[in-house]
């Protein structure tokens, strides 16, 4: 399967995965590797005073080779966004970001009227800015035409596993984007991915279909194989839909 | 054992110093001002408020909470303004600063 190039970097798997929720972080290491996903997202918090689990995930992360993607998950400004995404590209030495911008806790949508503006700033500042964005096909040109490396239109509410819940404007936005579609939330389980794919979109993103499955490192086995069965699939060409059959079967020679 | 050390302490600076002198000296040492009084100042740190000492840098600032400043993964921002790490040292914090130190944490 061929690459999938974001800004100057090419990267052979499509599947972008989270760190999140995981039952434990052997699981989510296990589960990371086996759906062969080369970008992991990560948050930015403050850290928290005394803390003493040792754990360092930029360090873990790092060490086995991963690009490490951090998010501005929970900024419901720009100036908080964009200032989330100044200390993840100091603290995890990357200009990659998953530029979140929320305009209410219960649908977590993106707002945006905030999330434009943070785009135009931190791509002036040098950043790779991949936006989750609505599946709006007007928002995802104007952050295309910001200069946004990517757009990431949702499939459904973050965390929701409600799939592609409009198919029709992720196929739209395909149509009018050139920079690569990511679906970027709500996936619930494979093949909700090789929909994205079979779209014509060039990953997802996903997290908790993976990380609250009954098995996750089997889930992401399956999401992994899902991705690459709904971009060969994209890639031949589906035939169209029609509502009467067409025999397969020669239909001349029969005893009948 | 404690006593005599302390008797020996007490005998040996009597002979040189006077009580007062000690006293300043030993503020001094920590850095406080004995004219002055224990003089502090009161800053933000991610959120919550805290008296530290005039004067304190970034780095530490870092040290005081227990959080190693040459650790990878960690960040600053002074006022809402990142801090690169190697300005940490030099940087002092102002009275009513806002200090955020963030890390990275799994998410999606």
């Amino acid at each position: 399967m061929e690459g999938l190039k974001i800004s100057d970097q090419v990267y052979q798997s499509r599947l972008f995965i989270g760190t999140s929720s995981y039952p434990n972080f052997d699981v989510m290491l296990r589960a990371i590797e086996a759906s062969g996903a080369e970008i992991v997202t990560v948050a930015i918090r403050r850290v928290k005073l005394r803390d003493t689990s040792g754990e360092n995930l930029f360090n873990i992360l790092r060490e086995r080779g991963y690009t490490i993607l951090p998010n501005t998950a929970g900024c419901y400004t720009a100036k908080d966004a964009v200032l989330t995404a100044e200390l993840a590209r100091e603290a995890l030495e990357t200009d990659l970001i998953k530029l979140e911008v929320i305009g209410d806790d219960e649908t977590l949508f993106p707002d945006v009227e905030q999330l434009l503006p943070a785009a135009a700033t931190l791509i002036k500042n040098g950043f790779t800015v991949l936006p989750y964005c609505n599946d709006d096909p007007i928002t995802c040109k104007k952050l295309e035409d910001l200069g946004c490396a990517a757009v990431m239109p949702l499939g459904a509410p973050i965390g929701s596993g409600m799939g592609i819940r409009n198919p029709y404007n992720i196929q739209i936005i395909r149509d009018i984007i050139s920079v690569p579609v990511i679906v970027d939330a709500g996936v619930g389980t494979a093949s909700d991915v090789a929909v994205a794919m079979e779209l014509g979109c060039d990953g997802v993103l996903l997290n908790t279909a993976v990380a609250k499955a009954r098995q996750p490192v089997l889930m992401a086995e399956a999401m992994r194989k899902a991705i690459e069965a709904g971009r060969l699939a994209f890639l031949a060409g589906r035939i169209p839909r029609k509502l009467y059959a067409t025999a397969s079967s020669p239909l001349e020679g029969g005893i009948a | 054992m404690r006593k005599w050390i302390y008797g020996s302490i007490r005998a040996n600076a009597a002979s040189r110093f006077t009580h007062d002198e000690l006293r300043i000296a030993t503020l001094m040492s920590i850095g406080i001002d004995p004219l002055q009084g224990v003089k502090r100042m009161n800053i933000q740190v991610n959120g919550k408020s805290k008296g530290v000492q005039p004067g304190l840098t970034l780095h530490q600032l870092l040290l005081d909470l227990q959080i190693d400043p040459s650790q990878p993964g960690i960040a600053v921002a002074l006022n809402r303004e990142v801090v690169p790490r190697k300005q940490w040292e030099e940087t002092e914090i102002q009275p009513e600063s806002e200090v955020e130190i963030i890390r990275a944490v799994r998410g999606g």
